[in-house]
């Protein structure tokens, strides 16, 4: 069942150049020259019930622009969104109740008070009864590990505390989806796996929904079934996380007794150079579809004396920035 | 609309739980705005209680236009007028997404976002103020005090109305606090009866701005004084609610989809 449908969603942003100095602020007061930025340039994608879909992207993609469409806090320009048959603009109020969001730059805790303040402010905001209210609490204070931090002052918790209590005021209505925008930004390797595991448990009890958003390519290989790649507005990748992976590309990781002829390897056939590690080492691209793996072996056999030979798969990181470039 | 006066209540209590996190500072600063609050009165008492724009007003009676004055200004400071601060905080800190991913109208979330604990202490002086003088005025009638009380209704729209217009600046034009003072400026002309401005001014604030429902207006009525001024400023201040609504609603619409 499909919960989120987009069509040819549109956002483009009006911005006014103005020049150095003050003259120049001045003459801005009477003529604007208006530069038309296309946040989102015609996006169509479609997620199930169930999912867990990355947004990945470099800065200024439109990531965040897409997150704050989808949940109601931002009217696009054209297109259509129909999420829960909700159109989450025009339906905002009724339809907020139905989702939680995160958004890891900012926080809806209260800086003075401790997070069971701003849970019980939750309570009453989002109406939800007292049995329900508990049972969730208590869930979420055992799975995010925060019986002791929730009733600290917010002031006085680390980001990675304060992260996990951002993540209990978006879960404690129940919600069918979950926006999550950057919600690792800044935190350690035990904090993002914290999280990481929290998200993929409530995925799997509740069905919860999530989109995610991160620059942490490891967020998105552990969480992502799907992943949507935006660059410069438009969407340039959209399938299983698996399918990132699958190419003819592989990397091959050598290393030699003496140094290595970096020239006499350039000049192989098949192989590409990715980077030089040491004197020593080399790591190559090769094109599976053009030189079988067992083939490397045979090419350095009447070459220089090889110690170590490793082959791994290009990091996903590769793949993405490819696409970046696209 | 049990839910929505639930969560007001519970806003109140966390403004209130908000400042005890200081508690020492919430203590004095709830007594010295008692005490700041209250030499105005006596100030004012000094200065104008034989100057011409008193005259014919009693001793009491002057203490009770300041009393609804306070009155007024306090529970309108301490219950909505804080929208317009927390616009400007919520504005420069972009946090006004955080608003709308509530299931709740915006307006009434930024009405309890903002509730204010300190003028708690200028609404209950002011109440305070106004029944010692109420007690010190011979012959109050039921009905003009009923009248008188409509009136103070009406005192707090008009500041409310003040506070969406304002509100709506901030959101539109600019990020400042100054738009504060402004305010404060306003709200002080209600400080004075009627009789000490020009006739021009007069007009204006009884029906254009009609500031003069906020104390003098109501003070008369108690007093035994009701004339037409309460009808054209009631008018007035519906009138400017409608508007007020209207411009904070458009406003919001706009700054959402411009995206902030
Ligand atoms: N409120 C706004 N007003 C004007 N331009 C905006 C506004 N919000 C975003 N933009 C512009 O729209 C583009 C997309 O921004 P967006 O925040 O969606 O990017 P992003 O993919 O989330 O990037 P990042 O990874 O840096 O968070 C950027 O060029 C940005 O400058
Ligand atoms: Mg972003």
């Amino acid at each position: 069942m499909k919960i989120i449908r987009v069509n040819k969603l549109r956002k483009e942003f009006k911005s006014y150049e103005r020049g150095e100095g003050f003259t120049e602020a001045v003459l801005s007061l009477f003529k604007r020259n208006v530069k038309i930025s296309k946040a989102v340039n015609d996006i169509d994608f479609a997620i199930e019930k169930g999912e867990v879909v990355g947004f990945l992207g470099p800065n200024g993609a439109g990531k965040s622009t897409t997150i704050k469409i989808l949940s109601g806090v931002m009217h696009p320009d054209g297109g259509s969104v129909n999420i829960m048959n909700y159109t989450p603009w025009i339906d905002r109020r009724k339809y907020v109740a139905n989702i939680g969001v995160v958004f890891g730059q900012k926080s809806q805790l209260f800086w003075d008070l401790p997070p069971i303040d701003a849970f019980y402010m939750h309570k009453s905001i989002f109406s939800i009864d007292e049995k329900s209210f508990k049972t969730e609490l208590d869930k979420l204070t055992k799975l995010l590990s925060i019986k002791e931090i929730m009733k600290k002052p917010t002031r006085q918790l680390s980001l990675g505390e304060r992260m996990r209590c951002e993540f209990v005021m978006a879960m404690l209505h129940k919600p069918k989806i979950v926006f999550l925008d950057e919600p690792t930004i800044g935190l350690d390797i035990f904090a993002k796996e914290i999280i990481r595991k929290f998200i993929k448990k409530i995925n799997n009890k509740e069905k919860t929904t999530f989109i995610v958003t991160s620059h942490d390519l490891e967020d998105i290989e552990h969480l992502c079934d799907r992943i949507i790649v935006i660059n410069e507005g438009r969407i340039v990748f959209n399938d299983k996380t698996t399918k990132l992976k699958v190419n003819n590309k592989k990397y091959v990781t050598i290393k030699f007794y003496d140094k290595v002829n970096l020239t006499k390897i350039k000049k192989m056939k098949n192989f590409k150079v990715v980077k030089k590690l040491s004197d020593y080492s080399v790591r190559l691209e090769i094109d599976t579809s053009k030189m079988s793996l067992n083939e490397i072996i045979k090419v350095f056999d009447n070459g220089q004396k090889v110690e170590d030979i490793e082959i791994s798969n290009p990091p996903i990181s590769e793949i993405i920035k490819k696409l970046y470039r696209a | 609309m049990t839910s929505a006066i639930k969560l007001w209540i519970k806003s109140a209590l966390i403004h209130i739980a908000f400042r005890m996190a200081y508690r020492g500072e919430y203590f004095i600063s709830l007594v010295s705005m008692f005490v700041l609050e209250l030499v105005g009165p006596i100030f004012t008492y000094i200065i104008y209680y034989n100057s011409p724009g008193f005259a014919g007003w009693t001793f009491y009676q002057v203490l009770l236009l300041q009393g609804i004055f306070l009155t007024v200004k306090g529970f309108s400071f301490m219950s909505f007028m804080g929208i317009v601060w927390h616009s400007n905080i919520t504005l420069q800190r972009g946090e006004f997404d955080l608003t709308l991913i509530k299931p709740r109208n915006p307006l009434f979330m930024f009405i309890c976002q903002s509730f204010d604990a300190e003028d708690t202490a200028k609404f209950i002086g002011g109440l305070l103020l106004s029944l010692y003088a109420i007690l010190h005025i011979p012959a109050v009638s039921l009905s003009g005090l009923l009248i008188g009380i409509v009136a103070m209704i009406f005192g707090v729209g008009f500041f409310f109305s003040l506070a969406l217009f304002f509100s709506s600046f901030i959101f539109r034009f600019i990020r400042s606090m100054r738009v504060y003072d402004v305010l404060e400026a306003i709200a002080m002309v209600g400080y004075y009866p009627k009789s000490i401005y020009p006739r021009f001014a007069g007009t204006l604030f009884t029906a254009i701005l009609p500031i003069f429902i906020v104390a003098a207006i109501p003070a008369k009525a108690i007093f035994g004084e009701v004339d037409i001024d309460i009808l054209i400023s009631a008018v007035s201040v519906i009138v400017l609610i409608a508007l007020g609504l209207y411009t904070w609603f458009s406003t919001i619409k706009k700054y959402s989809s411009a995206g902030g």
